[in-house]
């Protein structure tokens, strides 16, 4: 039963920086974006291949990840939705733009994998991470699931005192409520949201590079978990970052424990309808509480 | 061409939105250290015209002069850059955001020392948002909040504000503050106010001069208390009998 939980907590730690970096690209462009789970994919797709390249230990490349996350998200932000978003495009498009986007995302990944099979002789769909076993005075420990709470804490933490406590993180506060109020401030809100789409593609980077610790990962991947983590991100409330932690946690957990226990006697369900678990809460969330668990601290709004 | 001696000359200018045009060729200028008060019915374009002046409603044609630069194409930041300000009247602070937060993005550019010393005289002349510093801006009241988007330029040290009917809504007592601390802003400061105001009688009241706008067009121009006293005008346009 422990392992079970300890499973559901590094599931649900993943679940968190994808549902928080889904949220930031919401908040700054109004996107439904189709493409997200594929942001994790490069990551970890990054740090694999440095991984290889370097022959750095597995969680030395976690800042690759990172990395290669980011400067994806930012090149879809300056190359379609920034672009998009100048002319006027609405909801609608952007959100067709980003299905444009998933579909050659996966495909580029594709090919990528095709030639990090040929030239660096390595597996390159359906791989897995090995992990290491920690010793903590005693206490025996996955590596993952240190390494995994410790990205959620310190990226959260991180992303509470830029935005709380540092001029630039003011600044990109006032640029998502208000974007033509900041611009007549002088701030340079395209500086923002660039910004804001790096720092989102990053933590969703970090979040796929602890998947092929336990699921065979490939280049479709990304597209699989993308139920999972618009069910966190509007379990919460979609624009709120802090309802985007809480509903990843009861998101993951639900998941992980519920696929479980329904395939305990006397259910025996397969595990295969996994996804009923996300879809589930999703649907009744949109139909019980619309604005998701935001709505209960911030009436009002 | 005739010589410019305002601070703002406005040039047969037309402004709209997309492919609508609402302020039809309007020529005026409005002088350093004077009221310039905007007025006419509802709908008849005096927040356009403002928007069009700062740059942020699409001028279709004429053109905007500040300070003796032409302004026509430049983004409003720059134009805000210049000394020109303008208080909008909606929309117009950061709700999610502390007073203090506000305050501190209008004056982003300045370094800390100089941004204490403005906020100190800032604070002198709004000295009812001292209470309310640290509390975000969406718990406020609407005249609380025209407050601070009022500090939010004055933090700028702008020679130029245009405000875009900020007594609107408010308690006749708010809006006596309001009208109260523009005046001041003229007297102590020497800035240069342009005013759309939907309550005719008390701007034209304390405005120099004054702008009749009717359905896009300019029906009046000159001292404030001339339109005042005008029979027809004030009657017809403005609702106002003595």
């Amino acid at each position: 039963m422990i392992d079970l939980l300890l499973d559901a907590l590094v599931y649900s730690n993943l679940l968190v920086l994808l549902s928080i970096s889904l949220t930031l690209t919401i908040l700054t462009l109004k996107v439904s974006n189709f493409a997200h789970g594929d942001l994790a994919i490069v990551g970890v797709y990054g740090a694999y291949t440095f991984m290889v390249i370097l022959g750095i230990s597995t969680y030395f490349s976690i800042p690759f990840a990172f990395l290669f996350g980011g400067l994806y998200a930012l090149a879809t932000y300056l190359l379609v939705y920034g672009p998009m978003r100048r002319r006027g495009a609405n909801f609608v498009m952007l959100m067709i733009a980003s299905m444009a986007v998933d579909i050659s995302t996966r495909s580029l990944l594709h090919m990528y994998a095709d030639f990090m099979k040929s030239q660096l002789k390595v597996y390159s769909r359906g791989f897995i991470f090995d992990d290491i076993s920690l010793d903590i005075t005693g206490f025996k420990l996955q590596g993952i699931i240190f390494f995994s709470s410790l990205s959620v804490i310190l990226l959260l933490l991180f992303l509470y005192i830029l935005l709380m406590k540092t001029k630039f993180g003011i600044a990109m506060r006032a640029a998502i409520e208000n974007p033509d109020l900041a611009e007549i401030l002088g701030i340079n809100v395209e500086k923002v949201y660039s910004f804001s789409w790096f720092l989102a593609g990053g933590f969703a980077g970090v979040a796929g590079f602890f998947l092929p610790f336990r699921i065979p990962t490939s280049p479709d991947l990304g597209f699989i978990i993308l139920l999972s983590i618009f069910a966190a991100s509007i379990l919460g409330g979609v624009n709120s970052l802090a309802g985007a932690v809480v509903g990843g946690y009861i998101v993951g957990f639900s998941e992980i424990l519920g696929t479980y226990l329904l395939s305990q006697p006397p259910i025996n369900l397969n595990t295969a309808y996994r996804p009923a678990i996300p879809f589930t809460l999703l649907i009744l969330t949109l139909m019980l509480m619309p604005k998701g668990l935001a709505s209960l601290w911030s009436k009002g709004e | 061409m005739r010589s410019r001696v305002g601070l703002i000359d406005v040039e047969d200018l037309k402004v709209g939105y997309g492919k609508l045009e609402i302020v039809h060729g309007v020529t005026f200028s409005v002088e350093k250290n004077e009221i310039f008060v905007i007025v006419g019915p509802n709908g008849s374009g005096k927040s356009t015209l403002l928007k069009g002046i700062f740059g942020i409603a699409t001028i279709k044609g004429g053109k905007v002069v500040f300070n003796g630069k032409d302004i026509t194409k430049l983004p409003p930041h720059e134009r805000s850059k210049l000394g020109l300000a303008y208080h909008p009247q909606l929309r117009n602070t950061f709700e999610n955001l502390t007073v203090r937060e506000n305050i501190f993005l209008a004056g982003y550019f300045l370094d800390p020392e100089e941004f204490q010393k403005r906020l100190e005289g800032v604070l002198e002349f709004l000295p009812e948002i001292r209470q309310f510093m640290n509390r975000k801006v969406k718990t406020l009241s609407g005249g609380e909040r025209q407050m601070v988007a009022f500090a939010m330029n004055l933090i700028r040290q702008p020679n130029t504000i245009m405000f875009d009917e900020p007594t609107a809504a408010l308690s006749p007592k708010m809006a006596e503050l309001i009208f109260d601390r523009i005046v001041r802003l003229k007297k102590e400061y020497g800035i240069t106010v342009v005013l759309v105001e939907q309550n005719a009688r008390r701007a034209l009241e304390l405005g120099d001069r004054a702008l009749l706008l009717v359905a896009g067009n300019a029906k009046f121009i000159g001292p404030a208390e001339e339109l005042l006293n005008h029979k027809d005008l004030a009657s017809m346009y403005l609702g106002l009998r003595d």
